[in-house]
């Protein structure tokens, strides 16, 4: 019984992985509406053109409005087309020029948005104000799915896979950090310089695995496959500071002086990799949300919905890691122990 | 390769045919398809490590008996 309870946490791990996997593949993205343009022009009116994600915008009692600060303007007519909708307004209601958001209620869709959907230029001859009561049409959807945002739509699942391996980059470099150190404490120091060792392979394996996936996702979100980010930059120069960990151990032949020189080193580099990742990017301006004064996990990055499957994602992740980095460190000590014998 | 690695990328195999399977037909294919190309990544990625250890665990074992 106390040996299974041990091993909970490894049971844990695969739970929450396996529920982030499912939940990630298969949970359905709630509808948005990802493209308004300008179909029609008359003298007296103008009509958009809505296509939507996943909508339902034939759905009943639709309303769409154009809002611009506290000018809320309804469109006086509404139908639908093969993939989308057109929504007609009176120039005579557009009071003011510049950008507009779009709004679109059904009673399917509930209310969806698209910010900055319309550039108005020129105001009509004649202007009046149109009373509207929004209020009853703002709407939030209820249900658990995957929340839409522009420019990420379907790649926002990414975040419960290639976000995740920077946590566990972070906790096995700390474990690294924390056996440098105690093996600088003792005086054979084998064990210690062992574990901090497999911890930053380990851990470094999880940072190539970060990179390679967060570089297929720049490419279609950012049109690159690099990009001159801080938080690109500084996880590329932290990955170079970890070689050169393992490249400087190899180069050592004394256990003694490897294990003391190369634990001396990793403290540097934990100290590097923080300031690279996690103090750099904040202080300039970043693509990366969290970054350049923008909130990370905060209620405007992250939808609740998401964060349900996001932290455990994270937790999963973590606890796989470190499981990982015990079979790796058990092989290399039963290695060792048996080149001794 | 052992039978809990066969099973392992059977069961990853599996979910990705069925998800690109189920992926909706629309513009936003690309985009589904980024999602499965970053989750392979790291999946297989991870699957290749405990792959290593696995062949590691083979080989001590190995010397240990030979020994």
């Amino acid at each position: 019984m106390k040996g299974a309870l041990k091993h909970t946490w490894k049971l844990l791990a695969i739970l929450l992985v396996g529920y982030a996997c499912y939940m990630s593949f298969f949970l359905p993205m709630a509808p948005g509406i990802y493209q308004v343009t300008k179909v029609a022009e008359t003298d007296t009116s103008i009509d958009l053109s809505l296509l939507g994600y996943n909508t339902n915008l034939e759905g009943s009692n639709p309303k769409v409005w154009l809002q611009k600060d506290s000018l809320a303007v309804p469109a006086l007519e509404y139908f639908n087309e093969d993939g989308g909708a057109v929504a007609r307004f009176s120039k005579r209601h557009l009071l003011e020029t510049g950008n507009y958001h779009l709004f679109s209620y059904n009673d399917v869709d509930k209310t969806l948005f698209l910010p900055t959907a319309y550039y108005h230029s020129q105001l009509a001859d004649s202007t009046s104000k149109l009373a509207f009561d929004k209020t009853s049409y703002l709407v939030p959807r209820s249900g658990f799915e995957i929340p839409y945002k522009t420019i990420l739509y379907e790649t926002i699942r990414n975040l419960n896979f290639h976000v995740c391996m920077w946590f566990v980059l972070l906790v096995l470099m700390t474990y690294s950090v924390v056996y440098s150190i105690k093996s600088l404490r003792q005086r054979n120091a084998y064990q210690s310089d062992l574990r901090a060792e497999v911890a930053a392979r380990i851990g470094l394996y999880f940072a190539i695995l970060g990179i390679a996936s967060g570089s297929i996702w720049a490419k279609y979100t950012w049109g690159a496959w690099w990009v001159n980010d801080p938080k690109l930059n500084g996880a590329a120069l932290s990955t170079l500071v970890y070689l050169a960990y393992l490249v400087l151990r190899k180069s050592i032949e004394d256990p003694e002086k490897k294990a003391r020189i190369s634990a001396v080193y990793n403290v540097f580099a934990y100290v590097l990799m923080i300031v690279f990742i996690q103090i750099l990017p904040r202080l300039t301006d970043s693509l990366h949300p969290g970054n350049g004064g923008n909130p990370a996990f905060s209620q405007y990055d992250l939808d609740n919905n998401l964060r349900a499957i996001f932290y455990p994602a994270t937790l999963g992740w973590i606890l796989i890691g470190v499981w990982i980095w015990q079979i790796s460190t058990r092989i290399r000590e039963i290695q060792n122990k048996y080149e001794q014998a | 390769m052992n039978k809990l690695s066969k099973a392992s990328a059977l069961v990853i195999f599996s979910l990705f045919s069925k998800v690109s399977l189920g992926a909706d037909k629309t513009v936003f294919d690309g985009k589904y398809g980024v999602f499965i190309a970053v989750a392979m990544v790291v999946l297989l990625g991870v699957f290749l490590l405990l792959v290593r250890l696995d062949i590691k665990t083979r080989i001590l074992k190995k010397k240990v008996e030979k020994k």
